[in-house]
């Protein structure tokens, strides 16, 4: 499936990407530079099927005859358009010299751009697909890379948030309960870095949040020493204030900075206020610095290389926040202090500690909670509440926490990353293990629960996930199988053109076909039939989940079809043969994948061409230690972004 | 790989900004009914407020559009909520945001509303609107008048991901305003938060404020030195916190003066707010009622115009936008009569009468609230008029046919009077494919915040404050819309 090509229609691409970009107020210049910046992600995530890195010769049989066919009349020859000269590269060794050219000449094919409208007909669609997807299995191939990517300060999350009050404080009231929701970036991950901002309402909501948080600690947590004895105040104050500065900055101090902060004391000092109160004041500032609410990696204007390795201290952050999504604790900063942390047998044994501690619950939650789309799942299901009563919040908040214990577990337990597909176990309580009809699950609490029924174990027969990927009062094959591809598999449909026949509401049987016949009929028109052919036999494999992810063996009193056959020939029936099929046939696809959204949760950004050897280590590590989880957080975690930090080029310096 | 070619800077944005609109600073703190020239005591007569209300997803293309054109027209079917602000409404026909035309269906058009640029395709990483919102742009210039330079509001949350349909974060659809063209202007959407910051958060003693204060101008020192010792990317992080940081500064200043309590104490915009506040209350804290809610967001949206509304009326600030919905919103709308299903999917009606049907009623709907919040404005007096006489409302979205994600004719209309400067009772039919930046550079004049050009703009919208104007004639506009369909 995975090497099935997308066969779209003219208009149905037309209706996705519509016109050339018009260069606007803005200016030709910034035009060429943003499309630097955005076209990887847009190979991540575009309408290709992305398909593993492909090596050979793509490059002669769909590149050099397109090419010579459409563009090099303008894009070669003496005077090249835009300066942009296609005829230069003569193979795949050359273009690889240039990247940021051929991302842009993908970026004209997918977006058909070129050649410009109004001129003779481009290459059709089905050349236009082929063509960038050999060059950027070409770009794929670039061996070597040393570009550990962008990394901006990231503004903590909501969760950091209170993860870090709570560890700094010993307060845990939910203070970001009332900021505003984070959005989601590259990756689909809300920690992504540059789309994390600081409005001036969230600035009111830090300032009061500080001032309310201090009020709830406990002073012992924040007062390391008080005047008395051979101590001053100012002395006492000077302590104070510097042990929290640098737990709360995770890095040393400097005296110029607990100078400032000195300041706020002695203005609450001098009007009065108690030693405690005074203290305080310089705290809240703390708690309202860029250097408290940023992660903060500092520029080093004096290395030569295009990346440098980042310090321990900041190694420190990025494992405790990837981790943890919290500050590092006592054994991380003391080994960040002695240097040590960055050696990687103590790297790897801290990792090991780390996924042990139930902070590292933190990370199922964010991480599987976004990836799945089940830890929005109270936002996103749209049951229809009249003809499932059923779907209570508390039956809703125990579907998410059976995949959240779940991978969870897959981490903390070191188990194979291939149970996300398929497994014989599962997390219940005796709620949700009654409405799995398993018995002998007692009691609110979850605990692991072994199955004798494999068509439930791994995401697929999640209650959460089956309830997310349904209408309000029917099943859907169709959403079904395109979260499969799209989260599982990371191959997403383009999609739909824009005048398809929508299908009923519900799945009662009409006109004497039941629901699948009639989404079967639909796939016979030609311009559905392509897509749909992937989408929905996955879909199918599953409906013997209702919307609820509950068994069923009948739909509208006829006998569930469950068969489907993959447009890479395997055939099945039911869930549990077509998990085996996922796990077995599909298994490349979702571990790439699986490798790809980790190291982007990681990095807080996007995953882009020039982290594809990254991935490719991480991948082959990953098989070298039977998939267990525990290997793969440690190889993201041995991986060169995840170490390094691009270096500014001069010119970018003030 | 290298960064060489970077974005155009926040700073370099302001420059830009201010080299084009040419003015001292001075100036455009005018009051904005100086800047028209009125007689009198200029700083007597009430401000001109600027309100932008979004609703995603289009309307019923056939039954948007009055018949008629000039001071002789009839309502259409999806207007009809607005006939009694006939007189204070005008209906703008075949305006267009040109940077919209190309793109997805949804995220192009709607985070681009207001700023009239292409947005950027990403997935996250280099989001970029391309330009300032127009509400931004005028609260950069007077929003430093009031306790607030602007108030963003909606009702539903932010959507986050990918939409990888078509390859942009959802981000995007959340947002209609920018303050600059990488940075977009989180939105409240909880009502009781809005309220409380709006007219209870007052820092109770002035100790409490001396030490906000205290505190702001420490952690902007922090800022500035940490500024120094971080690349390109990060300063930009760090100017927006400052400029956040300012903000709130502003604000306290704001809250401390006397000018804020006049509008305050006034008797009765108190008895209002209270009564908003016991509304708030009831809302906020009745979560029985939560399951009943989500099925008709009526409420929600009243409260939230309502805090729109007085947030106006006491001058905590000039400028508000309010977002009915994110795009691609596929709220349920089957608490209407009439209506079984979806936003987004009805408004995908495949020319099926009988969607295009629920699909009118959706949108009806949104007529209906803004319509009540007109009432409200009417009914307030200020100065010689009301707030609505010294207010333009502009209400519309950035799509026409949702079936067709058709970017031309976009359904607008502009509410209000503008302190005289606008001659309402119309419905003004333009050339095709007229700019809407024409419009805001005719609205951000009005607010006094002046420019000769805005995006796309051609020049101001003709004929918007001339009674006598009368646009082309209405034949010709069902002529070209017949060949738009064709």
């Amino acid at each position: 499936m995975e090497n099935q090509r997308i066969d779209l229609d003219p208009p149905h691409l037309a209706f996705c990407l519509s016109n050339p970009p018009r260069p606007g107020a803005i200016g030709l210049m910034m035009m060429r530079s943003q499309m630097i910046r955005w076209i990887p992600a847009l190979i991540v995530v575009g309408c290709l099927a992305v398909s593993p890195p492909a090596r050979g010769d793509g490059f002669d049989l769909n590149v050099r005859p397109l090419l010579q066919k459409h563009c090099l009349n303008c894009h070669g020859g003496e005077k090249p358009r835009g300066g942009i000269d296609l005829a230069q590269f003569e193979d795949e060794e050359a273009l690889r010299e240039d990247p940021e050219t051929w991302l842009m000449v993908i970026d004209a094919l997918v977006e058909r751009t070129m050649p410009p409208p109004g001129r003779r007909a481009g290459p059709n669609e089905d050349d236009r697909q082929r063509a960038a997807t050999s060059i950027k299995a070409v770009l794929d191939a670039i061996e070597g890379v040393d570009d550990p990517g962008p990394s901006v300060i990231q503004r903590l999350t909501r969760r950091q948030y209170n993860n870090t009050i709570r560890d700094l404080l010993g307060v845990d009231s939910d203070p970001a309960r009332n900021f505003p929701a984070d959005g989601g970036g590259g990756g689909g991950f809300d920690n992504n870095a540059s789309t994390l901002f600081i409005p001036p309402i969230l600035m009111e909501k830090y300032l009061a949040a500080a001032g309310e948080v201090l009020d709830q600690a406990d002073p012992d947590r924040f007062l390391v020493a008080r005047p008395g004895g051979d101590l001053t105040a100012e002395e006492a104050a000077r302590a104070s204030i510097a042990a929290f500065a640098r737990r709360a900055f995770r890095r040393p101090v400097g005296d110029e900075e607990v100078d400032r902060l000195m300041r706020l004391y002695r203005l609450a000092d001098d009007r009065g206020d108690d030693f405690e109160e005074a203290v305080r004041l310089a705290l809240r500032a703390v708690l309202v610095s860029p250097n408290f609410l940023y992660l903060v990696e500092q520029d080093r204007p004096e290395a030569d290389d295009r990346s440098y390795r980042i310090s321990d201290h900041e190694l420190a952050c990025r494992l405790s926040y990837f981790l943890w999504a919290s500050m590092p604790d006592d054994e991380l900063f003391a080994l960040a202090e002695s240097g040590t942390l960055s050696d990687p047998e103590v790297l790897d044994a801290q990792v090991r500690r780390m996924l042990d501690d139930p902070k590292a619950r933190a990370m199922a939650e964010d991480f599987a909670g976004q990836w799945l789309r089940v830890g929005n799942l109270e936002d996103l299901a749209d049951v229809d509440r009249r003809m499932f009563p059923e779907f209570t919040d508390t039956l809703r908040e125990a579907m998410v926490e059976e995949s959240i214990a779940y991978v969870h577990a897959i981490f903390r337990d070191d188990r194979s990353v291939l149970e996300l597909i398929d497994s014989d176990y599962t997390y219940l309580n005796e709620m949700l293990a009654e409405h799995y009809g398993i018995d002998g699950v007692e009691g609110p609490e979850f605990r692991r629960v072994a199955l004798e029924d494999r068509n439930r174990g791994g995401v697929l027969g999640m209650a959460s996930v089956l309830t997310l990927t349904s209408y309000p009062r029917r099943t859907s094959p169709v959403l079904r199988g395109k979260w499969v591809l799209e989260e599982l598999l990371s191959t997403p449909p383009p999609p739909p053109p824009p005048m398809v026949r929508a299908l009923p509401a519900d799945d009662r049987i009409r006109d004497g076909l039941t629901f699948r016949q009639r989404l079967e009929q639909h796939r016979e028109d030609p311009n559905c039939a392509s897509c749909h052919a992937r989408l929905d036999p996955l879909g199918f494999g599953l409906e013997n989940f209702d919307v609820l992810g509950r068994w069923r063996e009948e739909i509208s009193e006829e006998p569930v079809d469950a068969s489907g056959i993959l447009t890479t020939g395997e055939e099945f029936t039911g869930p549990a043969a077509l998990k085996a099929i996922l796990a077995e046939t599909k298994r490349d696809l979702f571990v790439r994948n699986l490798s790809e959204r980790m190291l982007s949760y990681a990095l807080c950004r996007g995953v882009e061409y020039y982290d594809t050897p990254a991935v490719n280590r991480v991948i082959e590590d990953l098989e070298a230690e039977d998939y267990r989880g525990a290997a793969l957080i440690a190889a993201v975690v041995r991986s060169f972004p995840f170490q390094h930090r691009r270096n500014e080029t001069p010119e970018d310096r003030p | 790989m290298s960064r060489k070619n970077h974005p155009i800077s926040r700073r370099t944005v302001l420059r830009g900004v201010g080299a084009m609109v040419g003015l001292p600073l001075l100036d455009a703190m005018t009051p904005a009914a100086r800047a028209f020239g009125v007689d009198g005591n200029a700083d007597d007569r009430p401000p001109v407020r600027m309100a932008c209300l979004f609703w995603p997803n289009g309307c019923n293309p056939h039954t948007w559009t009055p018949e008629g054109h000039g001071r002789d027209f009839t309502l259409s079917p999806i207007l009809q909520p607005m006939a009694r602000h006939r007189d204070e409404i005008l209906v703008l026909t075949h305006l267009s945001n040109q940077g919209t035309f190309t793109g997805d269906g949804h995220y192009v058009k709607d985070a681009a509303w207001l700023t009239g640029t292409t947005i950027h395709r990403t997935t996250g990483a280099d989001l970029n609107s391309g330009g300032i919102s127009i509400d931004q742009l005028a609260a950069q210039r007077i929003g430093l008048l009031t306790p607030l330079p602007s108030l963003e509001l909606g009702v539903e949350p932010v959507t986050t991901g990918v939409d990888t349909n078509v390859g942009y974060t959802r981000l995007y659809g959340s947002h209609i305003s920018w303050s600059t063209p990488t940075t977009p202007v989180a939105r409240e959407i909880n009502p009781r938060l809005a309220f409380d910051r709006l007219f209870r958060s007052e820092a109770g003693s002035r100790g409490a404020q001396d030490d906000d204060r205290s505190v702001l101008d420490l952690v902007a020192e922090d800022a500035k030195a940490l500024r120094d010792r971080v690349g390109h990317e990060d300063r930009r992080k760090l100017d927006e916190y400052l400029d956040s940081v300012r903000a709130v500064e502003t604000r306290i200043a704001f809250e401390a003066s006397d000018r804020r309590a006049r509008y305050r104490d006034d008797p009765e915009a108190r008895a209002d707010i209270e009564a908003l506040g016991g509304r708030v209350d009831t809302y906020s804290h009745d979560p029985g009622r939560v399951r009943e809610r989500s099925m008709d967001h009526s409420e929600h949206v009243a409260l939230m115009l309502e805090i729109l509304l007085l947030a106006l009326r006491t001058d905590s600030t000039r400028i508000a936008t309010f977002m009915f919905g994110n795009s691609v919103s596929n709220k349920n709308f089957s608490f209407l009569d009439g209506v079984s299903g979806g936003h987004h999917q009805l408004s995908h009606h495949e020319n099926d009468e009988a969607k295009l049907a629920e699909y009118q009623v959706i949108t009806t709907w949104h007529m209906e609230q803004c319509a009540r919040l007109l009432d409200r404005m009417r009914e307030i007096p200020e100065g010689e008029g009301t707030l609505l006489d010294n207010s333009m409302v502009l209400i519309g979205s950035a799509l026409r046919d949702g079936n067709r994600h058709d970017p031309h004719n976009l359904p607008t209309v502009l509410a209000g009077r503008a302190g005289g400067t606008l001659s309402p009772g119309r419905h003004l039919i333009y050339g095709p494919d007229t700019p809407l930046c024409n419009l805001y550079v005719s609205m951000l004049d009005r607010v006094g915040a002046p420019v000769p050009r805005f995006a796309d703009s051609t020049g101001p919208l003709e004929g918007l404050d001339n009674p006598e104007y009368q646009g082309r004639p209405y034949e010709e506009s069902q002529r070209r819309g017949r060949r738009e369909r064709s």
